[in-house]
């Protein structure tokens, strides 16, 4: 099973090596544009609000991903330490209203929420597991 | 991300190319800040070359709509990709913005503009 892994510090500029991580492993792989964007999407938004929201000193904490391409999915396992947080329990309203009233909080999961075929979480020790599983066919042409 | 600048006439567009996301959204942010602050403003933003937005993005566009509207700007956005169409209807974007095709037609929305 062809997989990749990568693990970055607590740190925003971080993020750009695992969408990297994903845009090289998805063209070695030949998988859809469409499918390369959507998960590094989901894989900003889940590590963004890792280095925002679960962590409760100013010290540096490693985020561990790994890439798999198994049975006609492409899924990321992000691992983190911190705060108990499950992606699937906030359930974001769809957004609405004009630019004066709109509010952006959940955006970010509700795009994860969208573009991925199925989420996952699980909490183990004191880390959390977030699998994003992206099916790698069938899905429109971009 | 690289980020260019153009004038024609009383039109700035802004062209994207590459990723829009957590790590790019704050330089992007200051850009288009100084050029919604310079009165007047009318700001056309070509998304032609950009690869994908995250929220991050999204989270930078909301800023500069009510910062354009507060001056009394006028903002444009062009040139969406089919994917990038598609993220701004999850997000329920398309309706915050002036949207056109092109980078011509949107500079001319702009033009017009009293």
């Amino acid at each position: 099973m062809p997989s990749a892994q990568i693990r970055i510090a607590n740190q925003l500029a971080e993020i750009r090596k695992v969408a990297d991580l994903v845009d090289e492993f998805g063209q070695r792989h030949a998988l859809p544009e469409r499918v390369r964007h959507d998960m590094s999407i989901a894989v900003d938004e889940i590590i963004s609000n890792i280095i925002h929201y679960s962590y409760r000193d100013a010290a540096s904490h490693d985020i561990a991903v790994c890439l798999r391409l198994q049975a006609g999915e492409l899924q990321a396992e992000i691992v983190a330490d911190g705060a108990a947080f499950d992606p699937l329990e906030y359930k974001a309203p769809r957004p609405s209203g004009p630019v004066k009233q709109r509010a952006l909080g959940g955006l970010g999961l509700h795009l994860v929420a969208s573009l991925m075929d199925k989420v996952r979480y699980s909490r183990s020790g004191n880390k959390n597991h977030v699998t994003l599983v992206k099916k790698t066919a069938g899905s429109a042409d971009t | 991300m690289e980020i260019t600048e153009t004038k024609s006439g009383a039109v700035t567009t802004v062209a994207l190319k590459g990723r829009v996301d957590s790590a790019t959204a704050g330089t992007l942010r200051e850009r288009l800040s100084k050029l919604v602050e310079s009165v007047p403003a009318r700001l056309v933003i070509d998304f032609r070359d950009v690869a994908y937005i995250s929220s991050a993005g999204f989270r930078t566009l909301l800023i500069i709509a009510k910062q354009s509207e507060d001056a009394k700007g006028g903002l444009a956005l062009c040139g969406f990709s089919s994917e990038v169409r598609r993220l701004f209807e999850i997000a329920a974007f398309t309706e915050l913005f002036l949207i056109l095709p092109s980078r011509e037609e949107a500079i001319a929305a702009l033009g017009s503009m009293k």
